[in-house]
């Protein structure tokens, strides 16, 4: 019933149809896709943060000891 | 969309921080005690791994079950979700009701589209809400069976112009692409898109409320309402249909007590903002292969996630009436819509660590996927209890060297029998609470009197409990399945009367017979004593293919009565009408 010809508008892509009467009107809305997967190196800023804070404790417990 | 400011004391998400404390303390505190319990009662004749590995496992199970106790207790305690903000008056943006199909009967569909909208005809915003079939059906011949009978729908409603049809030559993403997709090539021409499953019906002034809501609260993003379970016929469909009807509205009041910025989205009879959609929900395709890897299944609780990530509420108005849908008629549906749920639930566990959500949204997801792990943690538990009996050796009455008395181990059978009482109480007290509740405010007359009620609510516990163990065993092929990597694919759903022969019923069960034989059979060798104690598991298993077939079978008249039995709702009746108008008509197109 439908050719779809994808095109690219915006980055995002779209598809555009070689329309009949019960189509939906043409109206295109971008939808970028999500980010879902964790990002390492906001981890690895986490976990950096913890083993900087442990060795500033190590560092003060030494002094005071 | 920004993120919000920290909660003020008395606001609703003060309250709803209150609550989800309350039900996660509560919950913790009684899985403690049960572990606790389980531990003393395990040590008594000297602690071994197999001890700890059976209190980690009854620990969680009981947590499992107290949430959900928890949930049950708030949604009695609460008061129903009213409108921040209550508007009248005509609606002024641009709505779209979406209704993805997928190989679906096209009658029956396209008559609930025609009795929908003779139902928003009847409030005066015709025009201001339009109607879009989106189909993914790959079978030609009912294709071409929808696309006659939406010409069919169009001549009816005089639709031209509002109401529209779409098919897709791949169903790329599934239900989740289908949407996206229309929302990449027309969503700018709505503000607002009502979504709909094939056999959802909702009241056109439910329909005109939701967007009179959504319009009148700038960060709502997203608007679920609480279905109801209607045209159930079966005794497995109409146990499902009034637990749904008297059960269902008390755990989603309790769920919206919790919910805050970011509660539920099931998929369909919920509105979205078109615009908060476009810009926070395009899902990306999940990294390795299927089961866990490719498009999201379990789209819904996603997306849900995601708008509250990008600062829009999410919200379940539990006071809106007028929202219904069908359900399985029988085991084997439940069971194929079930495997799908499994599949989609569990590959959250790759999106729960997603960067941005709210705590809420993943504990969320992390509900979906543990309430697939729970028939898993319970078989566990039994076959370590099993393997504890061999494991446990003999009892040593003289441990001291030298010593001529015998020394007798603690008594901790009395804990043993609370801790087994506590357990069942969590699985039953909801429901009894819940029954009681609605005779005490009169909310039982929709169910035919108090009497009536509380003897569907034991009917339903003593069904829900023999077949338990059957839904168990095929949850428990589910979970194993989707973990040894087996995808389920997309099986279009049975909308049928669900009537199953005794052949169905034992193709599709007798495995769970044979687990039920390999069940007794082991325990009977290596742990007697307990055989008699797995009986309520072991023998629902070993008759699955009769329970499998007796459940499909219609129910007697008068038991578990729901309101829609006393009086059809208005949009139950309109398309009955219609549909029975054009069976008549064209009798020979109709496409089971």
């Amino acid at each position: 019933m439908t050719d779809q010809m994808p095109i690219m508008n915006n980055g995002a892509p779209r598809v555009a149809f070689m329309r009949d009467a019960f189509e939906p009107p043409i109206a295109p809305l971008a939808m970028p896709k999500q980010v879902l997967t964790n990002e390492h190196r906001t981890m690895r800023r986490s976990v950096g943060a913890v083993v900087s804070l442990l060795s500033l404790i190590k560092h003060s417990l030494r002094r005071v000891v | 969309m920004t993120r919000q400011a920290p909660p003020k004391a008395g606001s609703a998400a003060y309250r709803a921080g209150g609550a989800r404390f309350l039900a996660l303390a509560s919950s913790f505190l009684a899985a403690a005690a049960a572990g606790s319990v389980f531990f003393i009662y395990g040590a008594t004749d000297g602690l071994s791994l197999i001890d700890v590995v059976r209190t980690v496992l009854i620990l969680s199970s009981t947590w499992w079950l107290a949430w959900g106790a928890a949930t049950a207790l708030l949604g009695l305690t609460s008061h129903r979700h009213l409108a921040a903000v209550h508007a009248t008056g005509p609606i002024r943006g641009k709505t779209v009701v979406i209704v993805p199909v997928y190989n679906e009967d096209p009658v029956g569909t396209l008559s609930r589209i025609a009795a929908m909208d003779d139902s928003v005809r009847a409030t005066g915003a015709t025009a201001q809400i339009d109607f879009v079939v989106l189909s993914d059906t790959r079978d030609d011949q009912i294709a071409a069976a929808e696309r006659l009978w939406f010409g069919q729908l169009i001549a009816r409603q005089n639709g031209a112009g509002r109401m529209f049809y779409r098919r897709r030559q791949e169903n790329t993403g599934r239900k989740a692409g289908n949407i996206e997709e229309l929302i990449t090539t027309s969503g700018d021409a709505w503000d607002f898109a009502v979504i709909l499953d094939a056999d959802s019906l909702m009241e056109g002034a439910t329909i005109v409320e939701m967007i009179r809501r959504i319009e009148a609260e700038p960060e709502l993003g997203l608007l679920q309402t609480l279905p109801r379970v209607v045209g159930a016929r079966s005794i497995f469909g109409r146990a499902m249909q009034f637990a749904a009807g008297l059960h269902s509205p008390t755990f989603a009041r309790g769920l919206a007590a919790m919910q805050g910025r970011s509660g539920p989205f099931w998929g369909h009879n919920a509105i979205v903002r078109v615009r908060a959609w476009a810009e926070s929900c395009g899902l990306p395709e999940l990294s390795g292969r299927a089961p866990f890897g490719g498009h999201i299944l379990s789209h819904d609780s996603v997306e849900a996630a995601l708008l509250a990530r990008a600062g829009w509420v999410v919200r379940l108005d539990d006071d809106l009436e007028g929202s219904y849908e069908e359900g399985p008629e029988n085991i084997i549906d439940h069971a194929k819509r079930d495997r799908r749920w499994c599949q989609g639930n569990l590959q959250h566990t790759k999106v729960v660590g997603a960067p941005g959500l709210l705590p809420w949204s993943r504990f969320s997801l992390f509900q979906g996927i543990f309430s697939y792990m729970a028939p898993l943690i319970w078989l566990a538990f039994i076959a370590a209890s099993i393997l504890a009996i061999p494991l446990a050796g003999e009892l040593n009455y003289f441990p001291e060297a030298n010593w001529p008395f015998p020394v007798f181990p603690n008594d901790h059978t009395a804990k043993a029998i609370g801790l087994a009482l506590g357990i069942f109480g969590l699985l039953v007290m909801p429901k009894f609470l819940v029954g009681l509740y609605a005779v005490a405010t009169g909310r039982a007359r929709g169910f035919g009197g108090a009497a009536k009620t509380l003897r569907s609510v034991l009917h339903e516990l003593l069904l829900s409990s023999l077949i338990a163990p059957v839904l168990l065993a095929f949850q428990s092929r589910s979970v194993l399945q989707v973990l040894f990597g087996r995808d389920g694919g997309w099986p279009p759903n049975n909308r049928g009367d669900g009537g199953l022969s005794v052949a169905e019923s034992w193709a599709a069960g007798r495995w769970i017979s044979v687990w039920g034989i390999g069940c007794i059979s082991i325990t009977q060798l290596y742990a007697p004593v307990l055989t008699l104690w797995l009986m309520p598991v072991a023998l629902p298993m070993l008759i699955a293919p009769l329970l499998i077939w007796w459940t499909s079978r219609p129910a007697a008249p008068g038991l578990f009565l729901v309101p829609a039995d006393l009086a059809d709702p208005q949009i139950v009746q309109r398309h009955a009408a219609i549909l029975d108008a054009w069976a008549t008509a064209i009798p020979e197109q109709k496409v089971a």
